[in-house]
């Protein structure tokens, strides 16, 4: 971004008078990222008020009309299949900068998740850290105090090394993103705690990362992300204004061209030893009671956060851009408005209030400016060196084009595609545990503090000492005198999604429950967080429907509320999208977290059960493509037995006769022995022959549907069968020794040290992290 | 042989957490005189070929110590 070196101003720009051609070149020249047709509606509204406008007022208006701001192509899809999905506990779904729902009489947690892809392909380190930072303010906008983060990544081929047009290599990116997280979070004592990484060649120049974070606050304490009433006076706090992130929202809301070195300016640059104090300062604040809306400063800066606080709150006001405090000199008022440096927090609050609220600032050493009071009327006014350099009705201002974009959904392709028996699968096992989507995290998540704040109980790591296996979800434990808690999960099964959105996104929801469920949690809420390619493709925006569509089947059955969402379109370079992955992020709650189960086995001599429908065929697993082979399409989760589990496992957590509960997803059956093996040494000698008439390797691998895996001591078993009415689970064999060996129909397909399973798993990211 | 510094900073209107930590300090212990800071970092390379190595300390300038995104560089020989 070049700014001139005169003395800053506002220039008119005279768009009344321009043709097309040279309204494209407006819109290129000043980084607008506008399209011919939103262009030309501009320059209509310019001549039906008669006046051409500032600067100041185009570049606001391309902001606002951003994908990122307006949601112009995936609004009217979310409304469609999204709206309506609340229940009893919903506090605020959908409304303000994040979901709000009860947690206890007193108490709700405060729930959201947000991409941060474009920055974090040019920028790793950078763009994560400011995606973990926005993420927790907009958690702390609702006047909440941030307890855990979560993060889901997704990153390209391990081998893809780069290419000479400015892509980094997938070490590059992957490595900078995990530390920007660590170093964001870590700096601020708060734990990250759960989270998911896939990889896979789509998102070779596209990594994604999605920042989720979760807050508790009393309810009596939420604070509106709006204005309420006319005389507040509009208090900025936090960092100050710079040049970084100028046009953030505008580029991340086009596809990557070559342009990738210009767009090095867009990305916002992190401080977290600015956002620490920000969030006691903020709660402090919050506890007076002295304020009235608050709202974070994130994609489209003041701009956005300013016009949509008082629009919401159906009034108006007025702001003075040369009160704002910057990071550099002489930026241009256009600057101001659309920065989007970080760690900033906009508040209104009742002028006689100011004096508690400084001194409340000024204990935290953080940095503030009164720019402006809220107002009766409907246009937003922005002064700059006395003239008025912005003067628009917010309706127009906040408005922004909604596009019903035509799309093709997929047909459902029910070829099934199985692969050539291996003779040796103790050596297959061991090379499937080491590739890249089956291998432990522990190379990621032991970046990232886990435990600070003290409410940790389970995080991505669990297992007796010596022995660490991956835990389902985490579970945190939000008030100190309560033991009720909250269990958290994300993710999104990437091989399903790309062979069948629809089968995919009911995958991946199917696992979040189950995640949770297995904790010993029942699921509560949740939040999404599409990401896919160009919308303007059919195909893409066909993907993009049937996600929906699936997510919005998929609450309405299991009566889940989906309480907030952020969408990121085109993330597309050059010709490639990157496949559809809406990442489920879904928060359960239990009631008390010392019935917390791990996944570990607990003893030797211990049933373990199957529960849920196998499905017979390896579509859309791990197993398929490591064998090489696409998948055609994936199979379908049976939703009503999805909804029929949470019943049963929730009366069995209850009873306490769980021993260890995994859910079957990435690796299948096989895997999840495995991992729960893995957390203490214990092997374990099964045989498949119950689970009907498939091939071994379709019993070993198969991931679809809901299945669950269950340890549970002999002398249960009566009370187990039960409770688990009218499920029939099969009983696939016993906790025993420190093997595991599984057979089928008289054959014995593995055989091997759970020890010698270990290692390649435990080191498979190894040469990656 | 010859001696090549590297000094890596970062770019104007980028936030130093560290210089204001510094300046901040200096005015709580009464150095009243003194404006503001900043900090750079300065790595010095011995090389043998004057023509590659300089090459090769450029490359390695871009790629590895400077964060184009944040950072500058200048490269001098000494």
């Amino acid at each position: 971004m070049t700014s001139k070196k005169s003395n800053p101003r506002s220039e008119i720009i005279r768009i009344r008078d321009l043709d097309q051609v040279e309204l494209d070149t407006l819109s290129l020249r000043m980084g607008l990222a506008l399209s011919q047709g939103e262009m030309s509606q501009l320059r209509g509204y310019f001549r039906s008020i008669g006046r051409d406008p500032t600067d100041v007022e185009i570049q606001a208006m391309a902001q606002a009309w951003s994908e990122h701001c307006c949601y112009k192509s995936s609004r009217f899809y979310l409304k469609k299949y999204l709206s309506g999905l609340r229940n009893e506990s919903v506090i605020l779904a959908m409304e303000d900068d994040a979901g709000v729902v009860e947690f206890d009489g007193e108490h709700a947690y405060v729930v959201k998740m947000e991409s941060h892809n474009h920055p974090s392909a040019l920028e790793p380190y950078g763009g994560a850290a400011t995606g973990v930072g926005g993420i927790i303010r907009d958690v702390l906008c609702m006047g909440a105090q941030p307890i855990a983060i979560l993060d889901s990544l997704y990153f390209g081929d391990p081998s893809f090394g780069g290419d000479d047009r400015g892509s980094h290599s997938s070490r590059f990116l992957s490595g900078g993103i995990v530390r920007g997280i660590r170093d964001y979070g870590n700096r601020l004592g708060i734990p990250t705690v759960a989270g998911s990484t896939t990889f896979d060649s789509s998102y070779n120049r596209n990594p994604l990362v999605n920042a989720g974070c979760i807050g508790i606050v009393r309810k009596d304490h939420v604070i509106r992300s709006r204005v309420s009433a006319e005389g507040e006076i509009l208090l900025l706090i936090g960092g100050g204004t710079g040049r970084d992130g100028i046009h953030g929202v505008n580029f991340a809301s086009r596809s990557f061209g070559h342009d990738r070195a210009e767009s090095t300016r867009s990305v916002q640059l992190g401080n977290p030893i600015v956002e620490e104090p920000l969030i006691h300062g903020i709660i402090e604040l919050v506890d007076l009671g002295i304020v009235c809306g608050m709202k974070d400063l994130g994609g489209g800066g003041l701009s956005s956060a300013a016009g949509e606080m008082m629009y919401a709150a159906g009034l108006a006001g007025t702001i003075e851009l040369d009160r704002v405090h910057l990071k550099e000199k002489d930026m241009q008022p256009w600057e101001i408005w659309v920065s989007e440096s970080q760690e900033r927090m906009l508040v209104s609050m009742d002028p006689p209030d100011l004096d508690k609220a400084i001194g409340v600032l000024k204990k935290w050493d953080l940095n503030y400016s009164v720019i402006g009071h809220v107002t009766k009327g409907e246009n937003l006014k922005l002064t700059y060196g006395g003239e008025t350099v912005l003067d628009l009705p917010l309706s127009f201002l906040t408005s922004g084009p909604t596009y019903a974009r035509s799309y093709t959904e997929k047909k459902p392709d029910r070829t099934i595609v199985l692969p050539e028996e291996t003779r040796d699968y103790n050596t297959l096992l061991k090379e499937f545990l080491s590739s890249p989507n089956v291998a432990a995290r522990f190379r990621i998540i032991r970046e990232y503090d886990r435990t600070v704040r003290g409410s940790t109980i389970i995080s991505g790591e669990t297992g007796v000492p010596g022995f660490p296996t991956h835990s389902d979800a985490a579970v945190i434990k939000p008030l100190p005198d309560s033991r009720r808690g909250l269990v958290l999960t994300s993710g999104c099964r990437v091989a399903m999604t790309r062979a069948d959105a629809y089968a995919g996104t009911l995958n991946s929801f199917s696992k979040a429950v189950r995640n949770i469920l297995s904790m010993g949690g029942i699921p509560h809420s949740v939040v999404d967080c599409m990401n896919f390619g160009d919308p303007e493709q059919e195909d893409v925006m066909g993907d993009f429907v049937s996600s929906l569509r699936a997510l919005s089947d998929s609450c309405r059955e299991l009566g889940l509320p989906v309480v907030s969402g952020n969408v990121s379109l085109y993330n597309r370079t050059d010709e490639t999208n990157i496949h559809p992955s809406p990442t489920i992020m879904m928060t359960g709650i239990m009631e008390d977290v010392e019935r917390t189960i791990s996944q570990d086995f607990k003893e030797e001599g211990n049933n373990v059960y199957l529960l849920g429908r196998m499905i017979p065929n390896l579509n859309g697993s791990e197993y398929l493509s490591y064998r090489g082979y696409d998948s055609p399409g994936a199979p379908y989760c049976d939703l009503k037995e999805l909804s029929s589990e949470v019943g049963v496992m929730h009366k069995l957590a209850s009873t306490g006769i769980i021993a260890s509960a995994h859910d079957v997803s990435t690796g299948g059956l096989v895997t999840a022995i495995c991992e729960m093996a893995f957390g203490s040494g214990i092997g374990g000698e099964f045989d498949l022959t119950n689970l009907g008439g498939m091939r071994s390797s379709v019993k070993m691998f198969s991931e679809g549907g809901n299945m669950i895996l269950l340890e549970v001591r002999e002398a249960d078993r009566e009370k187990f069968l039960k409770e688990c009415m009218p499920f029939e689970p099969v009983l696939l064999g016993k906790t025993t020794g420190d093997r595991i060996r599984i057979d089928d129909t008289g054959m014995n397909l593995v055989d091997c040290p759970v020890s010698s399973l270990f290692d390649p798993w435990n080191s498979g990211l190894e040469n990656i992290f | 042989m010859g001696k090549i510094r590297v000094e890596v900073r970062y770019l104007p209107g980028v936030e130093d957490p560290e210089a204001i930590t510094i300046s901040r300090n200096l005015q709580i212990l009464g150095y009243d005189s003194v404006g503001s800071v900043s900090v750079s970092k300065v790595y010095q390379f011995e090389i043998g070929n004057r023509e590659n190595g300089m090459k090769q300390v450029n490359e390695v300038a871009r790629k590895l110590l400077c964060n184009e995104v944040i950072q500058e560089y200048d490269i001098k020989e000494e």
